[in-house]
C-alpha cells in the first residue's frame, strides 16, 4: 500500500469512525493530516547503504585481526627473549604471560558471546539486551584489572630478577632501572587510564538505558 | 538491480516518508534526523532477508525504526544529555522565519510530539500513522490496553502542549 492510498484509507477509517477502537474524531484526525503533510522522505542509496555495512563489516574484522596480531606479537617477543636467553625463569614468565593472554582472550569471548540478537525484536527486548550488554561489558572491564593486576605481579619480580642478575657483574645505572620499569609503568599507565574510561562510558550507558528501560515501562 | 535490493526500495517508496517522520520524532536537529533515517534504512536493509512473513511488514520495519530511534536516545543519554534533552534531542522550538514559512502548524506539533514521553511518544506516532491498535501492539510488544491507555495519555498531554485544551501550551 503507497502513502496516498494509506492517507486515503485513513481518511476513510476516521470517516468510519477510526481503526480498531481509534477515536479519530476531532483531534487526532487533525493531527494525522497535519503529521503525514511531510511525505517525501529524504533520498536514499542502497550502494551507500551497502558501503556502509561493508565498511563495519572491515572495521570489526580489522579490529579483531589488530587483537590477535598484538597478541601474537606480543607472545613472540616474549618466546624471543626466552629462547635467546635460554633462562627458565624467562621461559616461565613467557608461558605465564601466555595462559594469561589465552585466559584473557577466552573470558572475553565467553562474556560477549549470545548477545545478537535480531534488529526487530520488540523495544523492551531491544532494551533489555543492551543493558545485558553494557553489564557484561562492565564485567570484561571488571576483569581487565585483574588481569593487568596479574601481569604487573608477574613481571615485577623477573624484572627485578633480571636487574639483580646484571647488578652482578656491574654496577646497575640510572638507565637500566628507567629501561625496565619505564616501559611496563608506561604501558600500565595507559590500560589503566583507558579501563577507567571505559568503566566511566560503560556505567554512564547502563544508568542510561535502565532509565530508559524504567521510563519505556511507564 | 537484485531482488532484494529491488524489494527494499519498493519498500522505502512507500514506507519512507513515515520512517523519515518517525527519526524526526526522535530526533529534532533535520541533519541528525537524516542520519538516523539512513540508519534505520541500514537495518531494515540488513535485516529484510530474515523477515519471514510471521507478522505484517509494516510491523516489522516500524518495530526496527523504533529500536533505532530508541538507540539514538541511549547514545544521547550516555553522552551526557539530561533526560528530557536527550528523549527529544532537542531543537527548541521552531524559529520565527519557520513559523513564517506557512509549516508551522506541523512543525508546532512535531515539536511536541517530540516533548512526550517515550512511551506515549512511540504510541502517538504509530497512531499518526494509522496503525491500529492491534498493530501498535504487535510492534511495541504491548497488550491493546496499554496501548489504550498510553494513546489517551498522550492525546492529553498531546492538547497541553499545543494549548489546545483551554490551558497556556508548556
Amino acid at each position: 500500500m503507497n502513502e496516498l492510498e494509506r492517507q486515503q484509507q485513513g481518511a476513510g477509517d476516521l470517516e468510519a469512525g477510526g481503526p480498531e477502537g481509534l477515536e479519530p474524531e476531532g483531534d487526532l484526525a487533525r493531527w494525522q493530516e497535519q503529521w503525514r503533510e511531510e511525505s517525501v522522505p529524504p533520498s536514499f542509496d542502497v550502494a551507500r547503504l551497502r558501503r556502509r555495512s561493508r565498511l563495519r563489516t572491515i572495521g570489526l574484522v580489522a579490529y579483531l585481526g589488530f587483537s590477535a596480531l598484538v597478541g601474537a606479537v606480543g607472545c613472540g617477543l616474549l618466546f624471543a627473549v626466552a629462547l635467546g636467553s635460554g633462562h627458565p625463569i624467562d621461559w616461565a614468565v613467557a608461558l605465564g604471560l601466555v595462559a594469561l593472554v589465552v585466559w584473557a582472550l577466552h573470558f572475553e569471548v565467553r562474556s560477549l558471546s549470545g548477545l545478537w540478537r535480531p534488529a526487530e525484536e520488540t523495544p523492551a527486548a531491544f532494551l533489555d539486551l543492551a543493558v545485558e550488554r553494557c553489564r557484561r561489558w562492565l564485567r570484561v572491564v571488571r576483569f581487565a584489572w585483574a588481569f593487568l593486576a596479574l601481569e604487573v605481579l608477574l613481571l615485577i619480580p623477573w624484572i627485578l630478577l633480571r636487574l639483580g642478575e646484571r647488578a652482578a657483574t656491574r654496577p646497575l645505572t640510572q638507565a637500566d632501572w628507567l629501561g625496565a620499569f619505564g616501559l611496563l609503568g608506561g604501558l600500565v599507565t595507559l590500560m589503566f587510564l583507558a579501563l577507567l574510561l571505559a568503566r566511566r562510558w560503560a556505567l554512564r550507558r547502563l544508568e542510561a538505558l535502565t532509565a530508559l528501560r524504567a521510563s519505556w515501562e511507564e | 538491480m537484485s531482488l532484494p535490493d529491488q524489494r527494499f526500495e519498493t519498500l522505502l517508496a512507500e514506507e519512507g516518508a513515515a520512517l523519515a517522520r518517525v527519526a524526526a520524532s526522535y530526533v529534532g536537529d533535520p541533519a541528525r534526523a537524516e542520519d538516523l533515517f539512513q540508519e534505520i534504512c541500514l537495518a531494515i536493509w540488513q535485516a529484510l532477508p530474515r523477515f519471514r512473513g510471521d507478522s505484517s511488514l509494516r510491523t516489522f520495519v516500524f518495530r526496527i525504526a523504533h529500536n533505532r530511534g530508541l538507540a539514538a536516545v541511549a547514545r544521547r543519554r550516555t553522552g551526557g544529555a539530561s533526560l528530557e534533552e536527550a528523549d527529544t534531542l532537542v531543537d527548541g522550538a521552531p524559529t520565527p522565519e519557520v513559523e513564517a514559512q506557512g509549516r508551522q502548524q506541523r512543525q508546532r506539533l512535531a515539536a511536541a510530539v517530540r516533548r512526550l514521553p517515550l512511551p506515549q511518544r512511540q504510541v502517538l506516532t504509530l497512531a499518526l500513522e494509522g496503525l491500529a491498535q492491534r498493530q501498535i501492539g504487535e510492534v511495541l510488544g504491548v497488550t491493546e490496553g496499554n496501548v489504550a491507555v498510553r494513546l489517551t495519555r498522550a492525546r492529553k498531554a498531546l492538547k497541553k502542549l499545543l494549548g489546545e485544551n483551554g490551558e497556556n501550551p508548556r
